[in-house]
């Protein structure tokens, strides 16, 4: 599910943290799932426990999971309504985005046809299943 | 945890630590970076309880370690250059660490002899670099300490076998609390691996901190304005450096990214970009701060 | 106790590690057992001598054994001292130091145990088997002594080692640790001393010379001149001494510092006062002459004038500096710190001026002490005294000898001769300062002081005689000299084996009983003692020699065994006629063909009848004409009617005939038995056979050729 790049620039638990909202935004994480263990993570990705344990309390923090002591993590019922919630900054990057492709004179369609492409693929996963 | 508080050790003439101060938190994977001879090896041994300071204490959880058996029971330590028996294999070298580690396990040795798959009937002398310091692995990890001191951790391992220590160190402190202390003289060795770093430089430490603190508090800004505009318009900001070539200026800035942010982008630059910074850049701009050269503290490094 | 001082985990750990040096320790004690072994098989049974145990068989191979073992042993234990890989390894061990070093002393002694305990138990058991003279009280002493030994030499050791982290330095401070202390000592107390050691109880200070105190620094000596291992003072000073050192290598262990190893020294007070040991040995020479040219003046000295002495002094500072500096240099080897090192040697010619001047003005401290004969309570005689038996043999302690140490005298005559001795002694040191002079033969004396006084009994004086005297006037002395000796005694008969002469001791014991003192005073032999005694004691020349072992002590008897002790007499006859008669009988029959018929070529050999030995030579002379047969008469029908006679075991009406043979050898001539029969006599011949010795050999002693 995870692939961590070790020798990103971008810290690792800022990479689980995207990865996973990534995860649940794709499905790959069924809603109301089990998350796996800090210990499975830690020895599968080979990634130091406190690190795992960080980006876990990171995203319980922003209400995507919670813990139910004695069994594990979950995932919220509502995780991805507030990942969705949070498009409109992700929109106002796009924008900044576009602004920047529109100084160096990319066409507008060219844009849009990448935007739409993204979608397109989005549904032919989806369709996949 | 392991507080180590202004210890100076010295050798004969030379001072090997000086005035040194660093606290080890619990449950945490330590990380000692520093080139040759900058007092890394010094202070595990001192932590170990090998040495003992001329001046200051070192502590586990409040007790002194030197002498202290109860202490040095919960500690265990594997020397950058391996020590066995002359002639013992593996089977030897356990009853020897049997015989004096009161926690150690006969039934950790096994598994993890597995798991190393290790022959532990040959001489462990007629070992490849590497498979002594998994022979020194397994028997220290076998002893079930509190604290596991690594020196040169990933020496002569592959990238296999060092995933395979890692993961192993990652399992002590998960499940039982334990503390790794590891060093290297690559920083890149250890910032995936520590949750702490220090920094050793001539018996001292140059600066400690968080590893995921360390890579989100410092970040490169280029930024560019329509207008004529100064260093004096970031007034506020935090900067560890800032160049400007043409109309784009970049800056090193230290501080919370997401209010930087928005103070910058209330600014209506033309150009506005926030980029992370690798770990060796962070230490770059810290050693800068603190007035050291980076190259001259991590030589091997650079080269 | 939390961390109890002998880990046992490490112990086993330690023990395992020393398993081929401690196995090769013990191999090496067996071997000697093996030896003895090997010897005691191949003795012939009846014809080898038997003598009394003796300690310095087992003491000095085993202290030499243990000179090897041990050091090789605490090296091979504390080896990882002297690498800073293996030193950090047994640091971070969760032991204390105390316990590493405990624990580690205790596998070492251990292994030292095994080794020595195994080689006393079938050393002692060898002994039992071939049924040898042994005394247990005295082999428990040695193996004590031998213990102790073992413990100073791991102590000793265990400091070098704690103090360097190289081998050949820490080889040199053990040295220096183990006989430094006791070779200055030694040295500082013989330069005070001034003359002989009349004055001082000598006995008393002995620690500071006598090497029974400081058992293990001492190991040569013990080959030159014996030790008594049963010195209990001795044994407890050297216990407690080698318990200090031991302490004290704790102490160097635990204040050591891991990073010590590989460096030759741990502190460099350390290593100044190691380099000056170093640089010593070379002046002592030239100390001990400027020691005596500034006690006695030029005139003692004089055959060293100033313009010798100066290159002498010079060549022996420059030679000290050398090795001083060689020692930095092999040490730490560098050039750099030899220079460093150079002004410290100034402590080593300070250390060489102490020695020439102090003893000196110590010494003229020295008084002698007078003895009055008002204040001698009592006095008895020094275990070196030998004046009772002149003739004795090396190192045995005969019967009379032992009593004599062991009473303490007061009579009241003896007093005044012993302040004259003491008096005359004064007067003869003063008037010829031989400051070489010792005596041997001293009495030691009680009078109320401090301390003991020892007086020397010069032999240049009749005192001494007469001081014996009156000692045989003491009839507690004479009971105990006479009455039957104490302990365990094994008896001894030439020609008889080990199990027949403890038969024939026990009916002479029974015999000896029965006598009355001056009967026993006859059967003591001269070899024992300067009694008068009657020499002509007949044609029965048997005698039995008693070794015995009372407390930690030897001592040899011979006794003769004749008609008063009959039923020993008998039962010696009975073994010997049945074993020798042929031998015998052939024996006489040529000898007796002989004086018919002489041959010069050939050799009659020695016979002997009785107690009185003659050979052929006796019998021929170049002068006379005709054979020996005409010339003694007497002796040809002596031996003819011998020849003839038959055998007998009845003391009464018996002469014993003993002929024995020459043997030439490369370096010596060797005299051998060829066996002693009882043949029977009636009165006549009995008669002419008292008669006949006495012409012929009125001067010998009888017991010159020793038994029978």
């Amino acid at each position: 599910m995870f692939t961590i790049d070790k020798l990103s620039r971008v810290p690792i638990y800022e990479q689980l943290i995207s990865q996973f909202e990534y995860g649940i935004l794709s499905g790959e994480i069924a809603p109301d799932g089990k998350l796996p263990s800090v210990r499975e993570l830690s020895q599968q990705l080979c990634i130091n426990p406190n690190t795992l344990q960080r980006a876990y309390a990171e995203i319980e923090r922003r209400g995507l999971c919670h813990s139910v002591p004695g069994s594990g993590r979950y995932l919220a019922k509502d995780a991805l309504m507030s990942i969705r919630a949070g498009a409109d900054r992700e929109l106002q990057k796009l924008s900044a985005l576009a602004e920047a492709l529109k100084l160096r004179g990319v066409p507008q369609e060219t844009v849009l046809a990448a935007v739409r492409a993204v979608y397109a693929s989005q549904k032919g996963k989806e369709s996949e299943r | 945890m392991i507080t180590a508080s202004n210890i100076t050790k010295r050798f004969d003439d030379t001072i090997a630590l000086k005035n040194l101060n660093c606290t080890i938190p619990e449950g945490c994977v330590y990380g000692l970076v520093g080139s040759n001879g900058s007092g890394k090896s010094t202070l595990l041994r001192l932590i170990s309880g090998i040495y003992r300071p001329e001046e200051g204490s070192i502590t586990i959880d409040g007790k002194p370690v030197f002498d202290d058996p109860d202490v040095k029971n919960r500690i265990v330590f594997v020397p950058d250059e391996l020590y066995f028996l002359p002639h013992a294999d593996l089977k030897r070298m356990e009853q020897l660490y049997a015989a004096v580690y009161e926690r150690f396990s006969h039934e950790r040795f096994e598994t993890l002899l597995k798991e190393f798959s290790l022959n532990p009937d040959k001489n462990l002398n007629t070992f490849s670099k590497g498979m002594r310091r998994q022979a020194a692995t397994i028997l220290a990890l076998s002893c079930r300490a509190d604290c596991i001191l690594f020196d040169e951790t990933f020496d002569g391992l592959d990238p296999v076998m060092r995933n395979l220590v890692k993961n192993l160190l990652y399992r002590e402190v998960m499940e039982r609390g334990a503390t790794a202390v590891i060093t290297s003289h690559s920083l890149r060795e250890l910032e995936d691996t520590c949750d702490q770093l220090a920094l050793l430089h001539k018996g001292g430490i140059i600066f400690e901190s968080d590893v995921g603190h360390l890579k989100t508090s410092l970040f490169k800004v280029q930024i560019a304005f329509s207008d004529e505009y100064g260093r004096e318009r970031f007034e506020g900001v935090d900067m560890l450096s800032y160049s400007k070539h043409g109309s784009v200026a970049s800056m090193i800035v230290r501080g919370d990214r997401e209010e930087t942010e928005s103070k910058l982008k209330a600014m209506n630059p033309v150009l506005f970009e926030v980029l992370p910074l690798s770990l060796e850049e962070v230490f770059v701009y810290e050693m800068g701060q603190r007035g050291y050269e980076f190259s001259e503290v991590l030589k091997q490094e650079v080269e | 106790m939390k961390h109890p001082l002998i880990h046992r985990g490490f112990f086993r750990e330690s023990f395992r590690q020393l398993r081929a040096k401690g196995l090769i320790a013990t191999l090496l004690l067996m071997s000697l057992n093996l030896i003895l072994f090997l010897t005691f098989l191949t003795r012939d049974p009846v014809n080898s001598s038997v003598s009394h145990y003796d300690a310095r068989l087992m003491a000095l191979p085993m202290l030499l054994i243990l000179y090897v073992m041990g050091p090789i042993l605490v090296f091979g234990a504390y080896r990882w001292l002297n690498r800073r890989v293996q030193s950090d390894f047994y640091h971070a061990i969760p032991l204390t130091r105390t316990q590493l070093f405990a624990t580690t002393s205790a596998a070492i002694f251990a292994w030292l145990l095994i080794a020595l305990g195994a080689f006393a138990a079938v050393h002692a058991i060898l002994f039992a088997v071939f049924g040898l003279p042994f005394n247990y009280l005295l082999y428990l002493c040695v193996f004590l002594n031998m213990l102790i030994a073992a413990i100073e030499i791991v102590a000793a050791f265990s400091i070098g080692s704690a103090l360097s982290g190289r081998r050949f330095p820490a080889f040199f401070q053990s040295v220096a640790i183990l006989f430094l202390p006791r070779l200055l000592l030694s040295a500082f107390w013989i330069l005070t001393e001034v003359d002989s050691g009349f004055t001082l109880p000598f006995s008393q200070l002995a620690f500071f010379l006598n090497p029974e105190f400081n058992i293990a620094a001492t190991p040569f000596h013990s080959l030159i001149y014996g030790i008594n291992y049963a010195n209990v003072p001795a044994m407890l000073y050297s216990f407690a001494y080698s318990v200090l050192l031991l302490a004290l290598g704790g102490v160097a262990f635990k204040k050591r510092r891991s990073e010590t190893a590989e460096l030759p020294y741990a502190s460099r007070v350390l290593q100044t006062a190691t380099r000056v040991m170093f640089g010593l040995p070379s002046l002592a020479a030239i100390v001990v002459i400027l020691n005596l040219r500034f006690r006695y003046g030029s005139e003692q000295t004089d055959f060293l004038t100033t313009s010798s002495l100066l290159p002498l002094i010079a060549t022996s500072v420059i030679f000290s500096f050398i090795f001083y500096c060689l020692y930095e240099l092999i040490s730490s080897r560098k050039m750099k710190k030899v220079v460093k090192a150079m002004p410290a040697f100034g402590f080593c010619i300070a250390l060489a001026l102490l020695f020439i001047f102090v003893p000196g003005w110590i010494g003229k401290l020295r008084k002698p002490q007078p003895v009055t004969a008002e204040t001698v309570r009592s006095y008895r005689f020094s275990n070196e005294s030998t004046l009772i038996v002149p003739n004795r043999i090396a190192s045995e302690e005969t019967y009379p000898d032992y009593v004599l140490h062991h009473h303490t005298f007061r009579e009241e005559s003896a007093k005044t001769l012993i302040e004259a001795m003491q008096k005359a002694n004064i007067a003869y040191a003063e008037e010829d300062s031989d400051w070489l002079d010792f005596l041997s033969d001293r009495v030691i004396v009680k009078d109320g002081g401090l301390f003991q006084k020892t007086v020397d009994l010069p032999d240049r004086t009749t005192a001494a005689n007469q001081l014996m005297k009156t000692c045989m006037d003491d009839p507690a002395f004479t009971e105990k000299l006479f009455a039957y000796p104490k302990g365990r005694i094994t008896y001894v008969v030439t020609g008889l084996t080990q199990q027949e002469a403890q038969e024939v001791g026990r009916l002479f014991r029974e015999d000896y009983g029965k006598l009355t003192e001056e009967q026993r005073r006859s059967l003591i032999t001269s070899y024992n003692s300067v009694f008068d005694i009657d020499r002509k004691t007949g044609p029965v020349g048997l005698s039995i020699m008693l070794l015995g072992s009372y407390g930690t002590e030897n001592y040899t008897m011979y006794c003769r065994v004749n008609e008063l002790t009959p039923n020993a007499a008998k039962a010696m006859l009975g073994y010997l006629n049945a074993r020798n008669e042929a031998a015998v009988r052939e024996r006489l029959k040529e000898l007796v063909a002989w004086m018919e018929q002489p041959d010069r070529s050939v050799s009659a050999g020695i016979f002997s009848i009785g107690t009185y030995s003659l050979d052929r030579w006796a019998l021929w002379n170049e002068n006379e004409k005709g054979s020996p047969k005409s010339a003694h008469p007497e002796a040809y029908r002596i031996l003819k009617a011998l020849s003839e006679a038959p055998l007998t075991t009845d003391p009464a009406h018996c002469a014993t005939v003993s002929v024995r043979s020459y043997e030439t050898g490369v370096f010596s001539v060797s005299i051998n038995t060829v066996g002693v029969v009882g043949f029977e006599i009636d009165e006549n011949l009995k008669n002419l056979i008292l008669q006949w010795i006495g012409d012929v050999n009125d001067s010998y002693d009888p017991s010159d050729f020793g038994s029978i």
